[in-house]
């Protein structure tokens, strides 16, 4: 039970001194009658400033925790972000820690690799079917991150995931609308495919644990970007090139981030040999990330002019190779359709709850 | 109507989550005529922007009442919009709600202070970017990095967030 003081003289003071100040505790006061204890206040605490107002209250009137009520004023949540000064103190503490670190932070920053001369025009085909693959990784991709943004105790890294999953959507909508698909047909694409006619990346079935999904999402950035590049050289459409340059600078920001996470995974002691074991494992499977075989293609063959497809997983091993312990094969490998396990199966899974809940004709 | 009447018109349509026209936001591109056609181009200020069925469903429903029975299309022209197409009465309206444009030093919309840290990458919308301003404290958002690196790498060396 709370404790009730018995001094039925004492007086606890409370004054505003400015209308932008909150009300504040200023002291206590002793008067033996309750008539004159507010006279006695505004003498005592408002004598030398002005006040805006001025609270005098009889402490055996309050209601305030006894030494054993401690226990049921600490916090009730784990999570910073409810409390109520957290975004100041937050942003306070940022500011600090961003004029201390200097430049140490900034190493190994994005630098995407220098372009190369290539034959012009050489494999556009191929590079339509490498982008409709891509759009395929990039949709997986943002639904699993779409799942996790309820995750963290942490705003920030919730935004940025939501933000990041966000646009990989939106990216994979925007490949499939640049190859000449209509909204129809581009939900039909995503919704109404059967898992086995889907050409992930064997790295998508990865996208399970938390270092293993930064280590896919960096991948999955590191080869938009790559092929953004490419593609920038080779596409004399403007319209297309405004599209993928939007498209690239939106993926270097995921990159960027997905390289801070991969760095201070790799940098803590708790999370170093975990995290060293997922991107080994995931770049290891990131061999096919630029393996789509042709539309309507034998399976497993790789596109028809494979000189493409070496050149940017060069440029791609540039990019996620440095990382701890790339396993990043040497050469390309060809995808193979089918796969995505249950990161493909929960999304396909879920988009069709999602679509069944609607009424009849929104998703014509 | 003419397409430019046609285009006062698409052009008073606001956005859905700030006050402001998509003229002066400079999403609006362009309005052409044939027939019984109008062709709407717009440009989003983001590929993910969540808001590009909203817009367009208020686009159709101005034109729907501003020239009744004439077939509306509508062409996003994606990574078209730049933070220089926001108008200077744009730039106005969104500074009166507290956010700025990118594409120079950002400056505090409150209090026109320079000393401002971005607070992370990303911000509530995926179309803004959170600041600080240390000299008043306010909180603000920077509207539009698509296709304008510069902004990013405007303040990188002391950067918050995450």
């Amino acid at each position: 039970m709370p404790h009730i003081p018995t001094d039925t003289d004492v007086y606890e003071v409370f004054a505003q001194h400015g209308s932008s100040t909150p009300l504040n505790h200023v002291g206590s006061i002793v008067s033996p009658r309750r008539d004159t204890a507010w006279h006695l206040a505004k003498e005592t605490y408002g004598r030398r400033d002005d006040l805006v107002t001025l609270w005098v209250v009889r402490r055996d009137d309050m209601i305030v925790p006894s030494a054993e009520d401690r226990g049921l004023l600490a916090a009730k949540t784990r999570m910073p972000h409810r409390q109520p000064g957290f975004p100041t103190a937050r942003r306070r503490d940022r500011a600090a820690a961003a004029e201390t670190a200097g430049s140490a932070s900034q190493v190994r920053d994005s630098a995407p690799a220098a372009h190369r001369d290539e034959a012009p025009g050489a494999g556009e085909a191929g590079l339509a079917d490498l982008w409709l693959a891509l759009a395929d990784d990039l949709f997986v991709l943002g639904n699993r991150l779409g799942e996790r943004i309820c995750d963290y105790i942490d705003v920030e890294e919730a935004l940025a995931v939501g933000s990041i999953g966000q646009e990989a959507l939106a990216h994979a909508g925007t490949i499939l609308t640049l190859r000449g698909f209509d909204q129809p047909a581009v939900d039909a694409w995503f919704f109404d495919r059967a898992q086995e006619q889907w050409q992930v990346s064997r790295v998508i079935e990865r996208i399970t644990d938390w270092p293993s999904t930064v280590a896919c999402g960096l991948v999955v950035a590191a080869a938009v970007t790559v092929l953004a590049e490419q593609t920038a050289q080779v596409e004399t459409d403007a319209a297309q090139l405004s599209a993928i340059a939007a498209v690239r600078e939106e993926q270097l920001v995921h990159l960027d981030h997905w390289r801070r996470w991969a760095r201070a995974l790799s940098d803590w002691p708790e999370t170093r040999a975990e995290f060293t074991r997922a991107y080994a494992e995931v770049t290891e499977l990131a061999g096919d990330v630029f393996g789509a075989r042709p539309q309507g293609g034998p399976a497993g063959a790789l596109p028809g002019d494979p000189a493409p497809a070496a050149t940017l997983h060069e440029r791609l091993a540039a990019l996620v190779g440095g990382g701890p312990g790339s396993q990043l094969p040497e050469h390309p490998l060809p995808r193979t359709a089918g796969l995505g396990g249950s990161a493909l199966a929960h999304s396909l899974a879920q988009g069709r709850v999602v679509r069944d809940a609607y009424a009849p004709g929104v998703f014509s | 109507m003419t397409p430019d009447q046609l285009a006062d018109v698409v052009g008073a349509v606001t956005d859905p989550e700030i006050d402001v026209t998509l003229r002066q936001l400079g999403v609006l591109r362009s309005v052409s005529l044939t027939d019984d056609r109008i062709q709407v181009n717009l440009a989003p200020t983001r590929l993910g922007c969540p808001g590009l069925g909203e817009i367009a469903r208020r686009v159709r429903s101005a034109l729907a009442d501003a020239a009744p029975g004439q077939e509306v299309e509508i062409v996003w022209e994606r990574g078209a919009w730049q933070p220089a197409a926001v108008t200077p009465a744009g730039r106005d309206v969104l500074r009166m709600a507290g956010y700025r444009v990118a594409g120079a030093d950002p400056r505090c919309p409150y209090c026109g202070g320079e000393d401002v840290m971005r607070a992370g990458r990303f911000g509530g919308s995926v179309c803004k970017v959170p600041y600080d301003c240390r000299a008043c404290g306010s909180l603000f958002d920077v509207i539009g990095t698509a296709g304008c690196s510069a902004a990013l790498a405007t303040s990188h060396s002391r950067q918050g967030g995450s």
